[in-house]
């Protein structure tokens, strides 16, 4: 048994991916276990689920059942007509995607020009972005709120894009240097002797190259100033304008939770992002290793 | 970057055409109006559609931009706006001292000619004046009152609905008994609703947070003390809800329609509440047990309607609320709002037969110091504290929660 | 933070260092965008922290150190910070000390591990808030999963147990949910860590004979320093920080038994419109991030220089 563990071992390092599996009492343990976990972790997402298709009169019946008795899918269309959700959605789209855009386009080049040059104050603006990274909206809230309403910008989405596009840059910039830096620079210089300016040495050799680390910079500040909530709390007002994030407290009002649209809501913002994350696993721990760990 | 300082400059542009525009031929102005309110249900922003769409027909000039919003924001975004630059023209809300104090509102009497200021229920008027000047108007009235549930009562040998604090405590201890699953009293006493519920109790123990007379505040006093203790009790015995100190009225009323709670205090609107709920509870409602000392008291609660001074928004703001009062449209606004006390005297004589027990309560109603500008501050204070009296030192926290008071003032 | 160490190493020689000018078109987005976001709100917080503060939010001129004066004149303000120490503490703590053994099940070869990694994402994606109000419905008094769950194993006889209103239990309940939305993160940091580890070296020490205890204590573990280090201190801060979790499942109530520092302040300047004090507490919660920071800056630049 021992040895054949090992023969496996061995072959596992040779071609890491197709290596066949042998079950073992052990191995069945590990994977039982693992699987108790993975469902530990979801569960809470599955009442949210079966919670959002129950009628509203099941949710506090007694005694009270976990499975809805009528599968109330109607739900999910009928949320649309209780509360602009149409609009929280298009907030959140718009907002995230141009923070998104305005995080990439200006951490490439700061990412790329730190990563490949030497320069005065080199060191003092990475510890600036280090601290960035550290910081969250909340601590500054009143600060935040201040200055939006200095620039004229409360209630708008320009003030969510630039807020959530300044806290994520940090992350942004950390990951893709450490990307840019993997990309060896005879490549680089190669092309430039092709005739290549340095800009577009940067677009048509290095970024392919990084492209992991793009994506992985992408999806990151997408699905963080989706969620975002603080800042959207206090600086927008109009529930027009509101994104998903504090659009669902709508449905806690003044006597009332509608639990069931509540959780319809939430199931339709966090599907979405959870498929982008899932999409990135792959890159999120090869990030995480080039941008923090290794 | 630059998009934005554009946008936002088109933006000072727009404003100060219309502005220009306003003054030069006044007879042709186009006004917007900013109008914020919140949902009392969620008919609320139906009817305002309906009638700002019937406004503006009938005001070609007048634009209006409603704003609904649910009470938990108007409560705290509502209040940033207005200490922005963001201030709307109408604002409905549940206080606005602070605003008048701080010379931003129209007066009452600039806004409504003599007749339709007769026409509020003096009592309403008298709670909407900041210095002796009417600031704003009502919008609608509650009054609470002991809501039961009949049949736990009665199986649980209670022959009499209790009208004092001791009948309350031997009928909870009764229930208690024969439904050990029961909650026998609701004691709401979370943030949401805190200042009222303590208003209630210990309004009948003949305890106020101000004292009108002394103007001055008076929240540990020895009869908010005795209700505090007497409270306690209740909580010590177990006769309550677990956890009374966050458990909000939303929580307790929840319960009360699942016939989990036996006894509770409750608002004019709480039948409809139980409506929709669907609740099958059968339920009697009771003037609001007191102490030895007391008498039967109710808590006055009305919100308000205010016009905040803006150049060449006068015209409008009168328009769009002589408009509002209007008897339909008024009556329109009572039922979308569901079930509560109407301002005006004429719209009282029309009322829904479950809202006459209520009526009769309101000579003697007691009111929250809302004309003072500290009552915000000294509100928040004790929706946030007081419920920890219950389960603390109840002496402390009275004490803590005055020294608050004291320093907000009594202007 | 050694992705720059990395970029140091493959700088060097290359090319002459540059001017701050020249590097200005590259840098400066960046720079304007964090000037803008984050240390002008962090300014603007110090200043109006020194200026007196109406409660509609109007500034009445110079106050000097009257807001901290009254912050600290403040009785609750004490226990709060205490409860902050452990609110972190507790959270960062049991988060690391489950991650490790969770990182090291799904670094290991079985059926499915694709998905239970996926599944283990789905908190890190999902939002805080939305997270919170779920576990609010779950652990809900008499309508939530849990306690029905307590009832049918027969754990739980008569009243059902108020988990988030009852101040006994309220401040566990709201350890347990940060726990449960940082594990993922954490983990993931560790695995990346675990994965990072040369195969060679755990191999070599099999051929001597160490079992995977001994390998796991003796070679992976220390090799996870780095890891482990980053995962604390960004937990730190995000722990220090997270104000939905509390928000929404308890508000601090009742009374302040579960503010921290971060939620204290907002509901000072939201709920009790007390402007004033909130905003020097706000100056405080930034000066406690800072130390953070710059421990992290002194242990990290210490591990560098060690490598």
């Amino acid at each position: 048994m021992k040895t054949l563990e090992k023969k496996n071992e061995m072959s596992a390092k040779v071609k890491k991916d197709k290596v066949k599996f042998v079950w073992t009492p052990k191995k069945a343990a590990t994977a039982f276990s693992a699987y108790m976990i993975g469902l530990f972790f979801i569960y809470p997402y599955i009442n949210m689920l079966l919670t959002s298709l129950k009628p509203n009169e099941e949710l506090y019946a007694f005694p009270m059942k976990r499975l809805p008795q009528s599968w109330q899918f109607d739900n999910y269309l009928e949320v649309w007509s209780v509360a602009p959700i149409g609009n929280f959605l298009r907030a959140s789209v718009i907002v995230s995607i141009c923070a998104t855009l305005l995080v990439l386009v200006v951490s490439v080049p700061a990412a790329y020009y730190v990563a490949r040059n030497r320069f005065k104050g080199r060191s003092a603006f990475l510890l600036l972005v280090l601290a960035t990274q550290m910081f969250s909206p909340t601590a500054l809230i009143i600060g935040i709120f201040r200055e939006v309403k200095f620039f004229g910008l409360l209630d708008t989405w320009a003030a969510l894009i630039i807020v959530n596009a300044g806290f994520n840059l940090a992350f942004a910039v950390w990951l893709l240097s450490g990307f840019f830096a993997s990309v060896p620079v005879e490549i680089e210089e190669a092309a430039m002797v092709d005739g290549c300016t340095r800009f577009q040495s940067l677009r048509r050799v290095v970024l392919p190259v990084t492209l992991p680390g793009l994506v992985t910079a992408v999806i990151f500040t997408f699905v963080s100033t989706w969620n975002e909530f603080t800042v959207a709390l206090t600086v927008i007002s109009s529930p027009t304008r509101q994104p998903i994030s504090t659009g669902i407290t709508t449905f806690i009002g003044q006597y009332d939770v509608a639990w069931e649209y509540l959780f319809t809501t939430t199931a339709i913002a966090i599907v979405p992002v959870v498929i982008l994350f899932i999409s990135i696993e792959k890159y999120l721990v090869g990030g995480l290793t080039a941008g923090s760990v290794k | 970057m630059k998009k934005i300082g554009l946008r936002k400059l088109s933006a000072v542009a727009a404003v100060a055409l219309s502005a220009s525009v306003l003054s030069v031929a006044p007879a042709q102005a186009n006004t917007t109006i900013k109008i914020i309110t919140p949902n009392y249900t969620d008919a609320m922003p139906a009817y305002y559609a309906d009638l700002n769409a019937r406004f503006m027909a009938a005001n070609p000039t007048i634009k209006v931009e409603h704003t609904n919003l649910s009470w938990d924001d108007i409560l705290v975004k509502g209040r940033t706006l207005v200490a922005t630059d963001s201030t709307p023209d109408i604002l409905n809300l549940n206080t606005f001292s602070d605003y008048a104090a701080a010379g931003l509102l129209y007066k009452a009497t600039d806004i409504f000619d003599a007749k339709t200021m007769a026409d509020f229920v003096p009592a309403f008027i008298d709670n909407s004046k900041y210095n002796g000047v009417a600031y704003a108007v009502p919008d609608l009235a509650s009054a609470r009152m002991f809501f039961y549930n009949k049949q736990l009562l009665y199986t649980s040998g209670v022959t009499k609905v209790p009208t004092t604090w001791a009948e309350v405590t031997a009928a909870a201890k009764k229930i208690k008994k024969k439904y050990p699953r029961v909650y026998p009293i609701g004691l709401p006493l979370g943030s949401e609703e805190a200042q009222a519920e303590f208003a209630i109790w210990t309004g009948g123990n003949n305890g106020r947070y101000f004292d009108d007379k002394a103007k001055k505040w008076v929240i540990n006093s020895k009869e908010n003390l005795e209700t505090m203790n007497y409270l306690t009790s209740l909580v010590k015995a177990g006769l309550t809800q677990p956890s009374p100190a966050s458990t909000n009225r939303t929580d307790a009323f929840k319960l009360f329609s699942q016939g989990r709670i036996a006894m509770i205090n409750a608002s004019v609107f709480f039948p409809s509440t139980l409506k929709d709920y669907k609740s099958k509870v059968d339920y009697g409602v009771a003037p609001f047990p007191h102490s030895p000392k007391g008498k039967p008291i109710t808590l006055g609660v009305q919100d308000y309607f205010m016009a905040f001074k803006k150049p060449g928004n006068e015209a409008a703001v009168k328009a769009w609320l002589n408009f509002l009062f209007q008897p339909t449209n008024y009556a329109g606004f009572l039922r979308a709002a569901g079930g509560f006390i109407p301002a005006t005297k004429s719209a009282s004589s029309a009322v829904d037969s479950s809202l006459l027990p209520f009526i009769e309560q309101l000579p003697n109603a007691i009111f929250y110091p809302g004309d003072l500008a500290a009552w915000p501050k000294v509100s928040g204070s004790i929706q946030t504290q007081i419920g920890t009296g219950v389960i603390k030192d109840p002496k402390g926290v009275l004490d803590k929660i005055q020294k608050v008071a004291v320093e907000a003032g009594v202007k | 933070m050694t992705a720059t160490g990395i970029a140091e190493k493959k700088v060097k020689n290359r090319r002459p260092a540059n001017s701050t000018l020249s590097a200005l078109p590259w840098i400066g987005p960046s720079l304007l965008l964090i000037l803008l976001v984050v240390v002008w709100p962090a300014i603007e917080l110090i200043r109006i922290s020194l200026t007196k503060i109406t409660s509609a939010g109007v500034l009445e001129g110079f106050f000097g150190l009257g807001n901290y004066r009254l912050l600290f004149e403040n009785p609750d303000l004490k226990t709060i910070a205490v409860r902050t120490l452990i609110w972190v503490f507790a959270v960062v703590s049991i988060t690391v000390a489950l991650s490790l053994p969770l990182a090291q099940l799904i670094n290991q070869n079985f059926p499915g591990r694709k998905f239970v990694r996926w599944a283990m994402i789905v908190p890190w994606a999902a939002s805080v808030v939305m997270t919170s109000i779920i576990w609010k419905w779950i652990l809900e008094l008499t309508s939530g999963e849990f306690n029905l769950t307590l009832q049918q194993l027969g754990l739980q006889d008569g009243q059902p147990v108020d988990w988030l209103r009852d101040p006994r239990y309220s401040f566990f309940v709201l350890v347990w949910v940060a726990v449960f939305v940082s594990i993922p993160f954490t983990t993931f940091v560790i695995l990346a860590g675990l994965q990072s580890i040369p195969n060679d070296i755990v191999e070599a020490s099999q051929v001597d004979g160490a079992g995977p205890w001994q390998i796991y204590r003796r070679i992976k573990f220390p090799l996870l320093r780095n890891a482990l280090l980053i995962a604390t201190i960004i937990n730190l801060i995000n722990v220090f920080n997270s104000f939905p979790i509390i928000w929404a499942l308890t508000r601090g109530g009742p009374g302040y038994d579960t503010d921290t520092m971060i939620t204290f302040a907002y509901k000072m300047a939201f709920v009790e419109y007390n402007m004033g004090p909130s905003t020097a507490l706000g100056v405080i919660n930034f000066a406690f991030i800072m130390l953070i920071v710059l421990i992290y800056l002194r242990v990290t630049k210490a591990t560098r220089d060690q490598a």
